[in-house]
């Protein structure tokens, strides 16, 4: 069958065709579409509404292709156009609500999923394959079993503008080998989980048992992240090739905390905020190079902190003191 | 349709506090009241007439004298292996809820072999190292094909 676009909406009755928003499928059929037709190429919108999950997604069958991906794009509750033009683009609460309970969303390969929100207690709310693309999605996993389980979870795959709350024992992001950028990870044990072979780039991580934890791989980047409220901001093991720069830790017992250092580590230009007890736990004890340049410490003067605002005021020393981004060298 | 509890997202709150005439002879259409804890009293006392349509109610404890359909309320709780299991109504696991990866994986979904001690694992949605080694490997192969080909 041809790659075709298809309609869902909450409100649907159920026993439309799904070609358009008159015959919209409703949540079920969306389910048994996705884990038994989905094909590379196909497109899904979800229109805005709340979406109760009766059981587990599944699509690791139905992978797409890196030319031709599915994507599932989240669109406001009142979009008629077809297909809908980028305005319809849901945002904020009006992206379509997936109430997951104790199940999953689980996806295949090439995946890009747009515009939603889920909330679940499961081990991992949206778990996607590798090489997906999530952006502008919301999760909150409230599970209080001590496991590891995550808002987000995946490999080789990139989040965008995400945010990922979790809880005492829940991270908000789980995942290897991905990309995360300009995304929000808060409220939870730790906020990214597993981080290796990954490049994190403008995340902010807050109040959490840990930033970053990068466990025992390597070859991580961490640049321009804020870890604010953390018990620890950067924790790994023997992590080596681990490039940190312009990272902000703000409100922390220890800034990078690594069992054993690794001395091909680099730490750049970060930036040493308030209340950190012990910025370079056993960094500062053993040789490692690249660890000069470091900005004086201070308050980093965030807006609003506590309600969640981390841009900064005019008065802050971090602006214009990492290092700078070059343009056309070389 | 109760317009109040109908397509919203409950997830871990009670009502048990809540009058029971907001609840009596209504449908309740697709939403999720699920708890992370089996058979957990959600609504209030003396409930009756209620019709639950649509809606996850795991681990809720539905009044007798309300009905469900096309709902979900199973028992489900984590047990030792770190992942989440449906339970039988003695609260003994039955099965795991991800029963399909655990299949893909080789791993035996026989409650009898669940370990006896909480253990380290990671949940089994979760891509295994290997899994992803051969992920990079692969990558790496396509990578070193496009740049012979330039």
């Amino acid at each position: 069958m041809a790659a075709a676009t298809m309609y869902i909406d909450a409100a649907a009755a159920g026993g439309g065709n799904g070609t358009t928003w008159a015959q919209a499928w409703n949540e079920a059929e969306f389910e048994a579409d996705l884990e038994a037709n989905a094909e590379a190429g196909d497109i899904y919108y979800v229109r805005g509404g709340t979406y109760t999950l009766d059981s587990a997604y599944d699509s690791g069958a139905r992978d797409a292709t890196a030319v031709a991906p599915i994507y599932i794009i989240g669109v406001n509750s009142g979009t008629t156009n077809e297909p809908p033009v980028l305005a319809d683009w849901a945002t904020a609460d009006n992206r379509p609500l997936f109430a997951c309970g104790t199940n999953n969303i689980g996806l295949g390969d090439y995946y890009k999923v747009f515009n939603l929100r889920l909330t679940g207690s499961g081990t991992s709310i949206l778990s996607v394959a590798v090489n997906c693309v999530i952006y502008n999605c919301k999760s909150t996993n409230s599970r209080t079993a001590s496991t590891s389980a995550s808002s987000f979870s995946g490999s080789t795959s990139t989040f965008i503008s995400c945010e990922g709350i979790g809880a005492d024992s829940t991270h908000g992001y789980a995942f290897s080998s991905g990309r995360m950028i300009f995304c929000y990870a808060h409220d939870c044990n730790w906020g990214v989980d597993a981080a290796s072979y990954g490049i994190y780039l403008f995340n902010i991580f807050d109040t959490a048992t840990v930033g970053m934890s990068i466990v025992s791989d390597d070859i991580v980047t961490a640049f321009g992240n804020t870890i604010y409220n953390c018990v620890t901001a950067f924790s790994a093991t023997d992590s080596y090739s681990f490039v940190g720069i312009n990272n902000i830790v703000d409100t922390a017992t220890d800034g990078f905390l690594w069992t054993t250092q690794n001395n091909i580590n680099v730490y750049m230009y970060n930036h040493i905020g308030n209340s950190v007890t012990d910025m370079w736990d056993l960094v500062e004890e053993t040789v490692v190079p690249h660890k000069d340049n470091w900005v004086t410490s201070g308050d980093p003067d965030f807006t609003n902190e506590a309600g969640g605002n981390f841009s900064l005021e005019s008065t802050s020393p971090c602006i214009n003191a990492g290092m700078a981004m070059q343009l056309g060298v070389g | 349709m109760n317009e109040k509890y109908s397509y919203k997202d409950f997830l871990q709150k009670t009502f048990i506090d809540t009058d029971s005439s907001e609840w009596n002879d209504s449908d309740v259409v697709g939403s999720c009241f699920a708890q992370e804890t089996p058979n957990t009293k959600v609504f209030p006392d003396g409930i009756k007439g209620v019709t639950f349509t649509k809606c996850n109610l795991d681990n809720v404890l539905i009044p007798a004298e309300c009905t469900m359909k096309d709902c979900t309320n199973k028992l489900i709780q984590v047990q030792k292996d770190g992942n989440d299991w449906i339970l039988n109504p003695d609260l003994t696991p039955l099965e795991p809820v991800n029963k399909a990866d655990y299949i893909k994986l080789g791993i035996s979904t026989d409650p009898a072999t669940l370990p006896v001690a909480d253990t380290a694992e990671k949940p089994v949605t979760e891509i295994t190292k290997e899994q992803l080694e051969a992920n990079l490997q692969a990558q790496i192969k396509a990578l070193e094909a496009a740049a012979y080909w330039r």
